[in-house]
């Protein structure tokens, strides 16, 4: 096996300092933007999900060694599969980023990322533990039976996760025009981050904005309407363990109080936030309800405005 | 990841929580007055429409009525307000003029709004109205 380093091991050191440098930027600009406890259970979960990780990591390994067994094609350490394995490790990620936020069972692991009320650079580290579990690196095992080697495969990956690190800031406004429009950038993650409902499911690229853009998944940020981060129901709580499994103990209740097979396998695979009566939002009926009252305002203005203009 | 690494991350993790406290970030928020808690419950709850507010005289929480007979209940959650939404008048208690507010969650907490005598008798005749007509 070829040995390639570990690009999220060499870029800790420089996330630690740039939380710094962004604390310090913010004690100017909005203190807000920190909070002490909010940046503790931050870190403790990015700390607990490279235990997580360190712990089922193997495993992942000797699965797609097992695969590659079966893979189509022989591809080496030849140039344009360095091209074509970011890519398609990219587009991977945006299948699953989409399937994690409109699947309540991957929902369950990857609600920890959006769980604070926050946008820093020590949100960017708050990461499940709970991925092998959910089988999230399902999504990466096409590529090992493409037949690209897996070295090459976990170093795009560890790049792709190194990249979504600076976006998560609200130091850095817009980048310029050009960058905007192919790449994910910190104006188009805070949309993604955000609860507005405008904003609600769109934006899931990694490190390439042209997913959302080819797949109906994009929306700009707009100024007028400031994002407002966390998720529908946030925590209210700093608790740990609570933000780590908050999810995965609902799914168990609901699974475990509801009647009906139907509503159970409802509970599990269905969007966040569906009920089998009705009785919570799911993300699609809160942008509907969005809709309507948008559409009543603007009515309601257009009346006005008419009507001062008669007068 | 081994032992050494694993503490060093931990080390990390508390000094960076204690830089962010020692460089005192993340205020506090009050909620000032009703129009803001409308504002805020029309933020945390799509499409809501309040009627009217209690917001509790420390600022620390409030509770919003909505024209449909939903509820959203918000309380200063670090530098953030945290809200939850109740389809219907939420279970209350009042002792002198503390109405607290039952959410049923264990980690969130009841809420305790101090409205002055006056402000949670009425709000305590008013919830306790729509939940004897929900469930008359």
């Amino acid at each position: 096996m070829n040995e390639l380093p570990d690009p999220v091991q060499y870029a800790v050191p420089a996330f630690v300092i740039l939380v710094l440098v962004e604390m310090l930027i913010a004690r100017r600009v909005d203190p807000s933007r920190y909070e002490p406890k909010d940046t503790l259970t931050s870190l403790l979960l990015g700390t607990g999900s490279t235990v997580a990780g360190a712990l089922t990591g193997s495993a992942v390994i000797a699965l797609s060694v097992w695969l590659s067994q079966f893979r189509l094609f022989d591809i080496g350490f030849v140039w344009w599969a360095w091209i074509l394995v970011f890519l398609l490790d990219d587009l991977a990620y945006y299948v699953f980023h989409r399937l994690a936020h409109r699947v309540r069972w991957f929902w369950a692991s990857h609600v920890i990322h959006h769980s604070s009320q926050h946008y820093n650079l020590s949100t960017a580290l708050r990461q499940t533990w709970t991925g092998f579990f959910s089988l999230s690196f399902a999504f990466s095992l096409p590529i090992v039976l493409i037949g690209f080697p897996i070295e090459m495969l976990l170093f795009a990956s560890g790049v792709n996760l190194v990249y979504q690190f600076w976006i998560h800031t609200e130091a850095i406004d817009r980048m310029p025009r050009w960058f905007e429009a192919i790449f994910n950038t910190p104006s188009h993650h805070r949309v993604h981050h955000a609860t507005n409902p405008r904003y609600l499911d769109k934006n899931y690229a990694g490190m390439l904005i042209i997913w959302d853009r080819m797949f109906g998944t994009f929306q700009p940020e707009h100024h007028e309407d400031r994002p407002r981060y966390g998720i529908i129901k946030n925590l209210g709580s700093f608790n740990l363990l609570w933000a780590a499994f908050h999810e995965w103990i609902g799914i168990a209740k609901d699974v475990t109080t509801v009647p009906g097979i139907r509503n159970k396998v409802g509970y599990i695979f269905r969007p966040p936030g569906w009920s089998h009566d009705g009785s919570r939002d799911t993300s699609d009926a809160i942008k509907a309800r969005w809709r309507k009252s948008e559409a009543n305002d603007g009515s309601a203005r257009r009346k006005g405005a008419e009507m001062s203009h008669a007068e | 990841m081994n032992l050494t690494v694993l503490i060093g991350s931990l080390a990390a993790v508390f000094a960076l929580a204690a830089i962010a406290w020692l460089l005192g970030m993340g205020r506090t928020p009050r909620i000032a007055n009703a129009k803001q808690a409308e504002r805020l419950a029309r933020d945390a709850h799509s499409g809501f429409a309040p009627s009217d507010a209690a917001v509790s005289r420390d600022g620390k929480a409030a509770l919003v009525a909505g024209r449909d007979g939903d509820f959203v209940l918000l309380r200063e959650h670090g530098a953030n307000i945290a809200a939850r939404v109740f389809r219907q008048a939420p279970d209350v208690r009042r002792d002198d003029g503390i109405l607290t507010v039952t959410t049923g969650e264990r980690l969130f907490g009841d809420l305790r709004l101090d409205l002055g005598d006056t402000d949670a008798t009425r709000w305590l005749e008013r919830l306790e109205g729509d939940r004897s007509k929900v469930t008359a």
